[in-house]
């Protein structure tokens, strides 16, 4: 039962996943609180795939998969991830230029374009639950919900990508060791 | 009969192995896949030619799904069939879902190591950095139009305030771009 439902909710995400993988994080965010793994996880697993080979979607259908029910479970979720690039890659290489050219699907096109961008926001707002912030000390006071430490290297990762223009994989390596150092 | 069985066998394992080596070694998601799968199908194995791959990136990008997988799956298909795109498939996702169980089944043994988690605790904070700064790119090429940044806002409350599931974001964000096509067409008509 836990495979099939590995198997839909992935295939959900394949399924109404556009502009590429970190769009996608709120969606695999509200499957990692569903299958009930802790939600430290959501920020391992893409952390995880910052550091591996292949795309986020793939990868974290494989982690939440093995996860939630061991190797058949990442089998069923990378599949069901998997399954609609299949589906919809046929059906469009049938209607090519037809799809291209459609007014109706271009227009519902511009106006996912946008909605994406929000998605990748909201990304943004769930990771920082996990990472700069603490909302578990909330009641201890306003400001004991900010990690320094973390706070810091949010912004050193920045300074490193837009001034000193290093890439995703070199930044998230320099965010650990940064981490073990002053975490 | 026999000779063209060897062929096609040929292009199939091709297609495997130019996938495998594609999917082993781009780091950083599917996008950095990109170039080096138009690399390898255009310049290399001279699959298809620079027009053709362009546009399958843009059917691959406007389609929901794993934008690297799609591209495969499309450029196998052209190449060998289904079984073609089949194999080209198993290329992207092995080395992934590879890597990821080897390091899932690790974890767990050794989840309670301080050194580790601190380093997944740095990890976790530069990644926030990395996703904040891709949304921003986003904006730029994602948010043409005033109703785009709406769309965006709207989405982006959707998921954070109402915890709605994304897919009805994307749904939205469809309707709202049809509709707004619909009501633009109609005072000229």
């Amino acid at each position: 039962m836990i495979l099939l439902q590995l198997f839909l909710s992935f295939f959900k995400i394949g399924l109404f996943s556009f502009g590429g993988g970190y769009a996608m994080l709120p969606m695999i965010y509200r499957e990692i609180e569903a299958f009930g793994l802790p939600m430290k996880e959501f920020s391992d697993v893409v952390a995880i795939s910052q550091m591996t080979p292949g795309p986020i979607a793939i990868n974290a259908a494989t982690y939440v998969g093995y996860r939630s029910a061991g190797f058949l479970g990442s089998v069923f979720a990378t599949t069901g991830v998997s399954l609609p690039s299949f589906i919809l890659v046929f059906i469009i290489a049938a209607v090519f230029n037809k799809f291209q050219k459609n007014k109706i699907v271009q227009k519902a096109l511009d106006g996912i374009r946008p909605a994406t961008v929000g998605m990748i926001a909201s990304a943004v707002v769930l990771f920082a639950e996990t990472s700069i912030l603490d909302l578990s000390l909330i009641n201890e006071g306003f400001w004991k919900i900010f990690s320094l430490g973390s706070i810091l290297i949010f912004f050193l990762t920045v300074i490193g990508s837009e001034r000193l223009k290093l890439g995703p994989i070199a930044l998230t390596f320099l965010g650990g060791i940064l981490g073990v150092i002053i975490l | 009969m026999k000779g063209i069985f060897e062929l096609n066998f040929k292009i199939l394992i091709k297609l495997f192995t130019v996938f495998l080596k594609i999917g082993a070694f781009t780091f950083g998601g599917g996008y950095a896949m990109l170039p080096l799968i138009q690399k390898e199908a255009v310049d290399r194995q001279k699959w298809l030619k620079d027009e053709e791959i362009l546009d399958i990136f843009a059917i691959s990008q406007s389609i929901p799904g794993v934008i690297a997988l799609n591209s495969a799956i499309f450029i196998g298909k052209r190449v060998a069939g289904t079984v073609g795109a089949i194999f080209s498939a198993l290329g992207i996702i092995l080395p992934s879902f590879l890597v990821i169980l080897v390091i899932a089944s690790l974890l767990v043994t050794v989840r309670d190591n301080i050194i580790l988690d601190k380093f997944f605790a740095g990890i976790r904070a530069s990644s926030t950095a990395l996703i904040l700064l891709a949304a921003i790119k986003m904006v730029k090429t994602g948010v043409k139009h005033k109703w785009g940044i709406a769309v965006a806002l709207i989405s982006f409350l959707m998921i954070v305030v109402f915890d709605i599931h994304a897919l009805w974001a994307v749904t939205m964000g469809a309707i709202s771009g049809i509709a707004l096509y619909f009501l633009k067409r109609r005072p000229e008509d």
